[in-house]
């Protein structure tokens, strides 16, 4: 659970960096809200595997493991333990 | 730019420069002029590790870092845009593939792309329009376990030749899908492109899918992630090797003009003793110098694995395609008439400049994209 909540703020910082926002509520869906541009994605997936040590790949390749805060926290949660 | 590569990286550099001047550089004009580059070419460098240097071993690759992959862009880019152009297109459907394909398709088309066994194109552009992807009209249906194609594809480079494609379109009109297409499939048709103003022995043509039949395992990485994932990668690995081709351009006309300069008299004086001409020398070294730079660092963040890498090769290949553009016209400018005839390598680096400002998301789209990142 700790984990997940330091998870949560790492992709968040990132995110509001990127996006240049102050805030930005973790259900939010980053691409249907139009705060971030349509090259965003692959910077957040290098972004992911490179702050996370993960690696993603085609099978990960689902929506909604991307859409918000609180779901690429989730996923990159379960993809950190199948690496350890 | 130099000082920054360690041994390795300049014993690979110098190894491409042989290579290009031996092989490249005195065949050129003539590929340029016959509109095509003679298909040994392509297999001598398959054989010599140059097509798959950014793969890694298990699929016959080098192995290289992108500071390599830049340097053998920007070497060759010196002598031969439409040459590069190969690397360009064969690094862009390599990467959509190491990164987003399965292991058995790595094992089934990495091999041989990076042997230069198989020639690769990317297949994105359609007839009505490149610069927004987003509205790409190829339509891919699934039946049974195929996918069905129709549609168009325009300007894609080296499909003349190429023994695969990857396809971008539609699944049921909605979701981005890109596909690898095997030139032996009933209902392509490739028809060539000829006398484009520049890369004119890039093989360009335009592909017609008719209700062309590819098994639904040919897919790459997931329908849905077609664009925003599979073709974003390629065109970012598209925008790294052509900044630095268009650096390796910009070498070639500072070489030209000093050299010229050097030897043209202007009445009693060498044209290189006017105040004038060294200013301009001094300004298109000086632009080299930073294009390389800004090269350099788009392919040491992508070696970092940085997401910034993403925006600084746009930034890259925005500045080295319209430096390339003014670089190419000093050169000309430099030569007078000389420099006009069309077969002059200030010519050709006049014509193909612009053409790279046109690739991989033209000045116009890679300013909106920038602006969109920093803002
Ligand atoms: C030599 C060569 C090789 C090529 N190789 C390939 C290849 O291998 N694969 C492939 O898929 N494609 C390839 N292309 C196509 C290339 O990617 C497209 O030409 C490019 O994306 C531009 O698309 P377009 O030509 O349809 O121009 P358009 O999209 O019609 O644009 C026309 C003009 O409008 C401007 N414009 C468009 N949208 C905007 C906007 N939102 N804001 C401001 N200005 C805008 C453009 O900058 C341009 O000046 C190649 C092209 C050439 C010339």
């Amino acid at each position: 659970m700790e984990k997940t909540i330091s998870y949560t703020e790492v992709i968040k910082g990132y995110i509001l960096r990127c996006a240049g926002l102050m805030e930005l509520d973790e259900n939010t869906d980053i691409f249907e809200s139009g705060i971030v541009n349509s090259l965003f994605i692959i910077q957040l997936m290098t972004f992911l595997e490179r702050d996370f040590k993960i690696k993603i790949t085609m099978e990960d390749l689902d929506i909604s493991n991307f859409k918000s805060v609180k779901t690429i926290a989730s996923f990159v949660t379960r993809k950190v333990s199948r690496v350890n | 730019m130099i000082h920054l590569l360690n041994d390795q990286q300049l014993e690979r550099y110098s190894t491409f420069k042989q290579f290009v001047d031996k092989y490249v550089s005195p065949f050129a004009e003539e590929w340029e002029h016959e509109q095509r580059i003679p298909h040994n070419v392509l297999k001598q460098c398959g054989k010599a590790g140059f097509i798959g240097g950014i793969l890694p071993q298990q699929y016959g690759g080098g192995e290289w870092d992108n500071i390599t992959f830049g340097l053998l862009n920007e070497a060759f880019g010196r002598a031969s845009s439409s040459l590069t152009g190969l690397f360009t297109v064969q690094a862009m459907v390599a990467v959509c593939i190491l990164k987003w394909g399965t292991s058995a398709q790595k094992n089934q088309w990495l091999p041989r792309i990076s042997a230069g066994e198989q020639i690769a194109s990317f297949a994105l552009t359609e007839p009505a329009g490149g610069s927004n992807i987003q509205f790409i009209e190829t339509s891919f249906s699934l039946q049974d376990d195929d996918m069905v194609i129709n549609g168009q594809k325009k300007w894609i480079t080296f499909s003349e030749y190429a023994d695969i494609f990857l396809v971008f379109g539609k699944l049921n009109g909605q979701l981005p899908v890109a596909c690898i297409v095997e030139r032996n499939t009933p209902g392509i048709h490739i028809e060539p492109i000829k006398d484009m103003m520049g890369f004119r022995a890039s093989h360009l043509s335009e592909i017609t899918f008719q209700n062309c039949r590819v098994p639904q395992w040919n897919v790459i990485g997931r329908p849905g992630f077609g664009l925003s994932c599979v073709a974003n990668l390629g065109l970012h690995y598209g925008r790294i090797s052509t900044a630095w081709s268009a650096a390796g351009l910009m070498r070639a006309c500072v070489e030209e003009s000093i050299a010229y300069s050097k030897k043209r008299m202007i009445g009693k004086k060498l044209l290189h003793s006017l105040e004038s001409v060294k200013s301009v020398i001094a300004d298109m070294c000086t632009r080299q110098e930073a294009v390389s730079l800004l090269c350099w660092q788009a392919s040491y963040l992508e070696d970092k694995h940085s997401p910034q890498a993403i925006e600084k090769a746009i930034m890259a290949k925005l500045m080295a395609s319209v430096e390339a553009v003014q670089a190419s016209g000093n050169a000309v400018q430099m030569q007078g008439a000389a420099g006009c005839r069309e077969n002059t390598r200030v010519a050709r680096c006049y014509r193909d400049s612009k053409i790279m400002e046109i690739i991989e998301g033209t000045t116009q789209v890679c300013k909106n994209a920038l602006g969109d990142t920093l803002l």
